[in-house]
């Protein structure tokens, strides 16, 4: 399903909705250009899932770890593969740590391409459109 | 009192030996290793890779220090320990605590942002108290309150894309390459800053937080939009924003603080435009507040400042274990 959002807060309120369909150890992947909303939507998320730190870009970082206040779901990982590149291997990032637990939620921008052939249980796809119009592939019903 | 300081933190293997007499710091030696050109035949960093390209790269530095074996013309040892990327840091940690322990040396863990702060030491007079510092980089955009040594309130910092990183993802919307702010900066020096008026998210806010990505957005679809239009004139108009953003805040917070001295470092200091505006706007407004930037050579990663950071946590004898000393990714600026 594709939605259409016309401002950060309406992109942000997408997340929410995903947010409450989340079962906890989901993998998202969230593909498409600079600019079109993607750490925007993982500021959502980690609103919805009570995370009290401001949600900053990982692109320098690689990946930030962040404490909610969920009741199931305790950790929201947001990594960002920007810098590494679409063949990357993630090791030495120590993910292993967080993958399949029912307690996380990791988030990936610029997924590399491994990790969307298995891993992905999510898949979201981000297009700006213009200025304001950014379209939001996501499974979710309207 | 000489120091081997030791910076690991991202693409940068850096060792220095500094030494201070009379209340002056003495850089005898910095040597940087950098890992960029590697990373641009991968298409980005691999943190696998810059580990072990850290670990193939200190030994050599080192001995290039031409330290004597039994380590007998340094006093003591300086790490970053964090924040930064943990295969890359623990190189540094690990180096630092063998030789602490092999040479009976005291240890100094330093946190990257100290560093930073502290490469205005390395200016030509030391900065007086309290500061106002901005600190930004590809990972930071802080502006932050120095009372004393080792004394450190946050006052702001950005709520999404830090300052560096916007200039590298406009150099890439643009297809100029990386690092993206040399490249930036070079191509604005023939643009016309006043051709588009880009946003200046929250430059207006109460708030001394930062916000760079709708800048960032902002010239993605412009140069959707406008594919014709001159990059030199979109790199100008950008550099201008980021540049009124940054000195708007510091200035609001040199109005509010009232600093002896106003400091400005990491790595987006080199920006020419950026470190004479922000000069020239203090002189006018506050010409009884001294400014502070470090050399070029050492507004990117280098090991000197973490030497120089270091001096001053060993005034206070806060020393590191080097059997427990740990690199800490999201080590946090504390205060002494």
């Amino acid at each position: 399903m594709t939605f259409s959002t016309h401002t950060p807060e309406e992109t942000k309120q997408l997340a929410v909705q995903l947010a409450s369909s989340l079962q906890g150890g989901e993998i998202l992947a969230l593909e498409g250009d600079l600019g079109s909303g993607k750490t925007t939507f993982v500021q959502g998320l980690g609103e919805a899932l009570g995370v009290k730190a401001y949600v900053r870009s990982p692109s320098f970082t690689l990946m930030n770890i962040y404490h909610t206040s969920h009741p199931t779901i305790h950790f929201l990982v947001h990594l960002d593969c920007y810098r590494l590149g679409p063949l990357c291997d993630l090791q030495g990032l120590e993910l292993e740590e967080w993958l399949h637990r029912s307690d996380v939620i990791i988030v990936i921008e610029w997924p590399p391409h491994h990790l969307l052939n298995k891993n992905v249980s999510i898949s979201i796809i981000f297009e700006m459109i213009n200025a304001q119009t950014r379209n939001i592939s996501l499974p979710l019903s309207p | 009192m000489r120091i081997l300081a030791i910076e690991t933190s991202c693409d940068d293997t850096s060792l220095a030996i500094v030494s201070c007499k009379d209340d002056m710091f003495i850089v005898e030696k910095n040597l940087v290793s950098s890992q960029i050109d590697t990373h641009a035949l991968y298409g980005g960093v691999v943190p696998e890779i810059a580990a072990r390209m850290h670990a193939e790269q200190i030994a050599p530095l080192l001995y290039a220090l031409e330290i004597p074996q039994d380590g007998s013309t340094v006093d003591a040892i300086a790490v970053t320990a964090g924040p930064g990327l943990v295969p890359s840091l623990r190189v540094g940690v690990a180096c630092a605590t063998t030789l602490a322990v092999a040479w009976q040396k005291s240890l100094i863990a330093i946190n990257h942002l100290e560093g930073h702060l502290y490469s205005c030491w390395l200016a030509e007079k030391p900065p007086l108290f309290p500061c106002v510092a901005l600190l930004v980089s590809g990972g930071h955009t802080e502006l932050i309150f120095m009372k004393d040594h080792g004394n450190y309130e946050y006052l702001g910092r950005t709520r999404d894309d830090a300052a560096g990183e916007a200039f590298d993802k406009v150099a890439k919307l643009l297809g100029l390459g990386y690092p993206g702010g040399p490249l930036i900066s070079k191509k604005a020096l023939e643009g016309k800053k006043d051709a588009i008026d880009f946003p200046r998210p929250m430059k207006n806010a109460i708030s001394f937080d930062f916000s760079f990505s709708g800048l960032k957005t902002a010239v993605a679809y412009h140069v959707k939009d406008h594919p014709d239009d001159r990059p030199e004139d979109i790199c100008a108009s950008f550099q201008d924003a980021v540049v009124d953003i940054l000195v708007s805040k510091t200035l609001k917070a040199v109005e509010k603080y009232q600093p002896a001295s106003v400091l400005l470092s990491g790595g987006v200091s080199a920006n020419i435009s950026l470190r004479e505006t922000l000069k020239k706007i203090l002189s006018d407004r506050f010409p009884h507040v001294h400014y502070h930037t470090p050399p070029i050579t050492y507004t990117t990663d280098n090991a000197a400042m973490i030497g120089v950071a270091a001096f001053f946590h060993l005034q206070k004898n806060d020393f590191a274990d080097p059997l427990t000393l740990a690199a800490d990714p999201n080590l946090p600026l504390s205060s002494l």
